[in-house]
């Protein structure tokens, strides 16, 4: 097919465009990784390198991310930090999937009043109950242990909650009725239809929490104490131990471990993660 | 105000697709051109390219005295009416008619003013404030109409606007179109794919298939002098009867029947090989409502008898193998979806329809005997499927 | 008849069955904890004795004798008045910027992405040592020859520099920001080319209305959060000693909160605290949702 040459001025104009736009995107894309870079770069720097503003690491001392192991309990604040991740992501889970379901697929007197308030809970700061918490916490000394941490996240997330009721509120009715025609119960029709069709979300609630929880400072830093501390914790307090100015590259080193785990899983599950956050934001 | 010239427009997408084939048509100040065809073939195209929403791949576009090939949407000067209206959702129904004005930094006042006067003229001075979502159909699409009206824009440009709204709305808006085209006189373009709006809306209309152009004429000549076999099956309902027939000598023969020809034409070329003869249902009458007249009689065996009312559909077989062409093939598939005739597609046998007087007596399983009138035949060649066309044109000289 | 009451009780058993965990957890973990924070916000108490009831003591210290917590007040508004819209504003532009790119826009996407799985103290470490006088950043401006702020160490500059590195970490806003715009009906742009609209025009008169939802999702989450905003500023403060630095340029609403609560054991005071920001929260909330219909633009008469 012969194609009409574009006169000059249209295809230039176009040409800019296209400039233009991939420069905007360079622009930022430069301003998201180079974060990154200097953060990788000084990690694997010398000391005193790391410390004189230089951009290039020579020589390149891979030995840092060893010694991170020496300056810090590093594997124990790991520890912890999977621990306290793992368990809510589990707490969470399957503690918010049932009252998701009765909140969608059940009709019950009261229901509007409940979805409700899960999500008032939401706007709901946690300083305003963290206080009477840690008394109780105190009391019965699981200060300085993780279950204050964990506990509650077996009673139902209303974020998480939240979510998976959208989820579960897109499903076909028709199906729950031919289950429940099939003589299934409630809960089988939870396990053994809602739940596998609600996968994706399921995926993508257990991953915000797994996140949230690795991410948590405030908890941690209020109920745990330096045995029981997370990777989140333990690296800022070991960052004022040293005061600023010296070890950066240990600092940084200890960082990307932190890291790491998180940016592997995000390229695991990158899918899951982009749709699970467009979800976040269909309730506007 | 002005003329609309395309010349060998093409284009394609992707690498393969060609959407529109080498087609020009000039629409003169004015007119009301109608571009219809089944879908696909490449009307809606056309239009996209008009209004510099897409770009050709091949040919140039005129409009007035300026080639406008390469400009954009925005400086084309023209207003589109969509499908869908593409009302903007946000904005409230005097917004959306203001809006093209308001872009040009039309004084406040003015913008009133011509939307006022615009929504009197549709009838929409009542929900000014209203937002789309509240709307009717038929009033989401009198906002459409008023938001292209209100700029005074140089064309019209209208895609399938009607669709949309159910039977007796669209009937409504049609003769509305009309009454604005009428008192505007704006050259319009505008793209449907249902033949009636085409034939009543029309000053001309392009029949378009697989993006080429298959006719250029006005509604009645389409209707009168198909171009060729696609035309004539897609333009009237119900659709043309098409039979393959035996030339003889003076005389046409298909099935049982041995027909005379018409007078003005000369088939000699097809003497003692056939030609497709094409009847259409309103050309067959009842021979014993209509008795004045002396012409040739077919009898036949109905089959179903549909009756509207006004008219009545006798539908019979007659015993001669349909004709399935590429193009009443492509004809037929857009008809079997939007019109409520049923096909008998028994295989082999070949189906027509007389459109009669209601007076007819005939009922299913009865005989009915139905006069023709070989002057308003219609014949093609069978190989080309082009119009065999005839020294004075079938049909005009009645 | 009776099967059928019995099969309603049955019914009503399991809704309870499945709430159960949230029942409890509402009980347990927010009404009950709640209400006794706020009785607590009216007495003084140290975990040692008993409470003891001070009345409006604690509200009234808070607004009449207590610098510090008008201070915090202050930096915790200047990151909702400044650092909120700051976000949402480049939010919108990358997502814009990624549904211009034609060619290549899932890199990018991942790469405009890939900060915000950073954790917190992760990124505040790293933007510490990046903006540290000595770091790459102030390195690159004496090579430039324009000025160094000291950034965390300024009381001028911290501020600015928590939003950059917010800014940094926006990317779930923007992704959401991506979906809205890519669900803006193609069409309405179309007939808006048609009529005649720019570039600016169609963002202005379009996109934005339609997009308006997110908008008001992302403030309203920003408002709430922006409350609450303590883990970098806790982190770049130097932590527990040097809480507020520098020069009290860092002290948020939640960090005087923390340290009355969990340094000084005020547990009072802390309930107090905790109770206004919760009323201020739940106000802001309201009056946003109730003025957002001037604003937003709500689809389908939704909500």
């Amino acid at each position: 097919m012969r194609q009409r040459p574009l006169p000059p001025e249209v295809r230039r104009q176009r040409f800019l465009m296209t400039v233009a736009n991939h420069s905007m995107a360079i622009v930022l894309a430069v301003v998201f990784v180079t974060p990154f870079i200097f953060i990788l770069a000084t990690a694997v720097m010398t000391r005193q390198q790391a410390l004189t503003g230089s951009f290039w690491p020579h020589p390149f001392v891979w030995g840092n991310f060893i010694k991170v192991f020496h300056f810090v309990p590093f594997a124990r604040y790991a520890w912890n930090t999977v621990v306290y991740s793992v368990l809510a992501t589990v707490g969470t889970v399957v503690s918010s999937i049932p009252v998701a379901y009765a909140l969608s697929r059940m009709s019950w007197r009261g229901r509007q009043v409940a979805f409700l308030l899960v999500l008032a809970t939401l706007a709901l700061p946690s300083q305003v109950t963290i206080v009477p918490l840690y008394i109780i916490f105190v009391r019965i000394h699981w200060i300085g242990t993780l279950k204050p941490l964990i506990l509650p996240t077996f009673f139902g997330d209303a974020f998480t909650i939240f979510l998976l009721r959208q989820f579960f509120m897109t499903i076909p009715e028709e199906l729950s009725e031919a289950a429940r025609v099939d003589g299934a119960s409630e809960f089988q029709i939870l396990t053994r239809v809602i739940v596998p069709l609600a996968k994706p979300a399921i995926m993508a609630v257990a991953l915000f929490q797994f996140l949230y929880s690795w991410n948590d400072f405030f908890g941690p830093l209020v109920f745990a104490n330096t045995h029981t501390w997370t990777l989140a914790v333990g690296l800022a307090e070991f960052s004022q131990v040293i005061h600023r100015s010296v070890l950066w590259n240990i600092q940084m080193a200890a960082s990307v471990l932190f890291m790491l785990p998180i940016i592997i899983l995000f390229f695991m599950a990158q899918r899951a993660f982009m749709e699970g956050v467009t979800l976040t934001g269909i309730k506007g | 105000m002005a003329r609309i010239a395309l010349e060998g427009v093409t284009k394609v997408f992707g690498h393969e697709v060609i959407a529109v084939n080498d087609v020009s048509i000039e629409i003169g100040d004015g007119e009301f051109m109608v571009l219809v065809g089944p879908s696909g073939c490449g009307k809606s195209t056309i239009l996209r390219l008009l209004s510099g929403l897409d770009e050709v791949t091949d040919g140039e576009i005129w409009i007035g005295d300026k080639q406008v090939t390469d400009l954009p949407a925005k400086e084309r000067d023209l207003a589109m009416i969509f499908q869908n209206y593409a009302i903007y959702p946000h904005m409230t129904v005097a917004q959306n008619i203001g809006f093209g004005l308001k872009l040009r930094r039309t004084k406040k006042t003015t913008i009133q003013e011509r939307v006022l006067e615009v929504a009197q003229m549709l009838g929409l001075q009542e929900m000014l404030d209203r937002k789309p979502a509240t709307l009717s159909g038929g009033q989401r699409q009198r906002v459409a109409i008023g938001r292209a009206i209100v700029r005074d824009p140089v064309a019209f440009l209208m895609d399938e606007p009607l669709s949309n709204l159910d039977a007796k709305l669209r009937v409504q808006m049609r003769a509305e179109l009309a009454r604005i085209h009428a008192r505007l006189s704006r050259t319009t373009v505008y793209v449907t794919h249902d033949q009636v709006e085409a034939m009543t809306l029309g000053d001309r209309v392009a029949v378009l298939k697989d993006g080429v152009l298959q006719q250029l004429a006005s509604p009645q000549e389409v209707f009168r002098q198909p171009a060729n076999l696609f035309v004539a099956a897609f333009i009237g309902s119900p659709p043309m009867n098409l039979v393959e027939a035996k030339v003889g000598d003076g005389d046409i023969s298909f099935a049982d029947y041995r027909l005379p020809l018409p007078s003005g034409t000369d088939l000699s070329e097809y003497r003692n090989r056939s030609v497709i003869l094409g009847i259409r249902p309103s050309d067959l009458e009842d021979a014993d409502v209509w008795t004045g007249e002396n012409r040739p009689v077919i009898e036949a065996n109905v089959e179903i008898v549909e009756d509207l009312g006004t008219e009545m559909n006798v539908i019979f077989s007659i015993n001669a193998p349909p004709v399935v062409t590429e193009q009443t093939q492509a004809a037929e598939e857009d008809a079997s979806t939007e019109t409520g005739i049923p096909l008998i597609a028994s295989e082999g046998t070949n189906t027509f329809t007389a459109r009669v007087d209601p007076r007819c007596r005939a009922r299913s399983g009865s005989r009915v005997r139905l006069s023709v009138d070989p002057d308003r035949f219609h014949f093609f060649d069978p190989e080309t499927s082009t119009a065999v066309l005839s020294k004075h044109p079938a049909g005009l000289a009645s | 008849m009776r099967s059928k009451r019995r099969g309603r009780n049955t019914l009503r058993l399991v809704v309870l069955l499945f709430m159960a965990p949230w029942i409890i957890g509402f009980l347990g973990f927010i009404l009950y904890p709640m209400l006794s924070s706020l009785y607590f916000s009216f007495t003084k108490f140290n975990l040692l004795q008993t409470p003891q009831w001070v009345g409006f003591f604690n509200y009234r210290f808070m607004f009449a004798h207590d610098p510090n917590f008008w201070l915090a007040v202050r930096n915790t508004l200047w990151i909702i008045v400044f650092g909120i819209p700051i976000q949402i504003m480049f939010a919108i532009v990358a997502a814009v910027v990624l549904t211009r790119v034609r060619s290549g826009s899932g890199g990018y996407r991942t790469l405009f992405f890939l900060p915000t799985m950073v954790p917190t103290v992760a990124a505040a470490l790293g933007f510490l040592f990046l903006l540290d006088p000595s770091g790459p950043i102030d390195t690159i401006l004496r090579l430039v020859h324009l000025p160094q702020p000291l950034w965390f160490e300024s009381a001028h500059w911290s501020k600015p520099s928590l939003v950059g590195l917010g800014l940094w970490g926006v990317g779930d806003t923007m992704i959401i920001f991506l979906a809205a715009l890519l669900d803006v009906p193609k069409q309405l742009y179309e007939a808006a080319d048609i009529e005649g609209a720019g570039w600016w025009q169609k963002f202005r008169y379009i996109t934005l209305p339609m997009i308006s939802p997110v908008i008001f999702f992302s403030v309203i989450i920003g408002v709430i959060e922006g409350f609450q905003y303590f883990t970098e500023a806790f982190v770049v403060s130097g932590g527990d000693l040097s809480l507020g630095a520098p020069q009290g340029s860092l002290l948020f609403y939640t960090t005087w909160l923390y340290q009355q609560g969990f340094q000084y054991t005020n547990m009072g005071y802390a309930s107090a605290l905790a109770w206004l920001l919760f009323v201020v929260v739940m106000v802001c909330t309201v009056i946003l949702i109730k003025t957002s219909n001037r604003w937003v633009f709500y689809q389908g008469g939704f909500r």
